[in-house]
């Protein structure tokens, strides 16, 4: 079975009794087009079957196989585009890419999705379908008739501008970024008042001694500062008795 | 709305539009809506090798929230006016 759980399909294996998609209780289907081919990925294709669009989702429902089809939500879609190759044999055809989201180390989410965790890992895929090693978050959706491509391109353009992200991390457009170095300067200087000079004060005041040197090292301090004064004393020694020494020739030789 | 009405300004020249998920595209700007979803003709894959299927792909939606850049042609852009639009933008809110 394709692990297309890992690029953002969720599957829909559930019809109603008209054998249309089991939407949701205030989903509303708003569109609807036949005979439209899938392909999941380089080139796992499921055959023919039908398009559901509705307000927050794409469903596709094979013809032939009942248990078959995927949904997919617009904000899963990163991007959509018309391929229509007169050179090659490829037929018209609707591409999409998804992104669920989820960053593995590689470009796509490969592998990082939910309980389809073994997109990534060669021990664990079983997709013998899929020609590469990886399921690339690609789809296509081939109609039978080529003049429904545009229909099809522009409720995808709908479908994503109906369901913009709702992220609760950014205020407004930009929010949090600064816009200038002067802005940026005044916010670092805010940070200081708060958090800056008066601060050492505050310390100091519970405990006035907080910051001084152990008592350990103080005595090394004091033992190692007495050897230099031995050391500067003999060395003086030195100087005085060779000057003594040396009375006679005062460049030295 | 400053992206939004700064885009607009872009509309008809060339740029690049990197997402997330590291695909390039380059292309000529057709439109940008409010939630910057950009609509681009005339495109070309930056790592086509990658994505033989996109070869033949002319024109494309990209989702907004999916861009990482876009990079912009060099002489299209007035850096002053940018820096004071976005100055003021902060400001403002």
């Amino acid at each position: 079975m394709l692990d297309a759980e890992s690029i953002g399909l969720l599957p829909a294996l559930e019809r109603d009794a008209q054998g249309g998609p089991l939407l949701d209780e205030d989903e509303a289907l708003l569109q609807q087009f036949e005979r439209v081919q899938l392909v999941i990925g380089a080139a796992a294709d499921q055959g023919e079957g039908t398009l559901f669009i509705t307000e927050g989702r794409v469903i596709w429902l094979s013809a032939s196989q009942q248990d078959l089809g995927y949904s997919c939500d617009f904000p899963t879609i990163a991007m959509h585009a018309v391929a229509t190759d007169a050179e090659s044999s490829q037929r018209p055809c609707l591409y999409l890419q998804l992104d669920n989201g989820c960053d593995d180390g590689g470009a796509f989410g490969l592998g990082g999705g939910g309980s389809a965790s073994s997109g990534n890992s060669a021990s664990g895929s079983e997709d013998s379908e899929a020609e590469a090693d990886e399921l690339l978050p690609e789809l296509r959706l081939i109609p039978a008739e080529e003049s429904q491509l545009e229909a099809l391109f522009q409720a995808f353009c709908e479908g994503a501008e109906r369901n913009p992200d709702t992220s609760d991390e950014e205020e407004g457009e930009g929010a949090g970024f600064f816009y200038n170095q002067d802005e940026a300067l005044a916010g670092a200087a805010q940070g200081m008042a708060l958090g800056g000079g008066g601060d050492v004060e505050e310390l100091l005041g519970e405990d006035p001694s907080r910051f001084e040197d152990d008592e350990e090292e103080e005595e090394e301090q004091k033992e190692e500062e007495q050897l230099q004064q031995e050391q500067a004393a003999a060395v003086e020694v030195q100087q005085q008795q060779a000057g003594s020494n040396a009375s006679g020739h005062p460049n030295g030789c | 709305m400053l992206f939004y009405s700064y885009f607009k300004t872009l509309v008809g020249k060339e740029v690049t539009v990197e997402l997330k998920n590291d695909l390039a595209i380059t292309g000529t700007l057709h439109s940008v809506d409010q939630y910057l979803n950009i609509k681009l003709n005339s495109i070309r894959v930056v790592n086509e090798q990658k994505y033989p299927h996109m070869l033949s792909v002319r024109n494309c939606f990209v989702r907004g929230s999916v861009v990482r850049y876009v990079q912009l042609p060099p002489g299209s852009v007035d850096v002053e006016l940018l820096h004071d639009a976005t100055r003021r933008e902060a400001r403002g809110g």
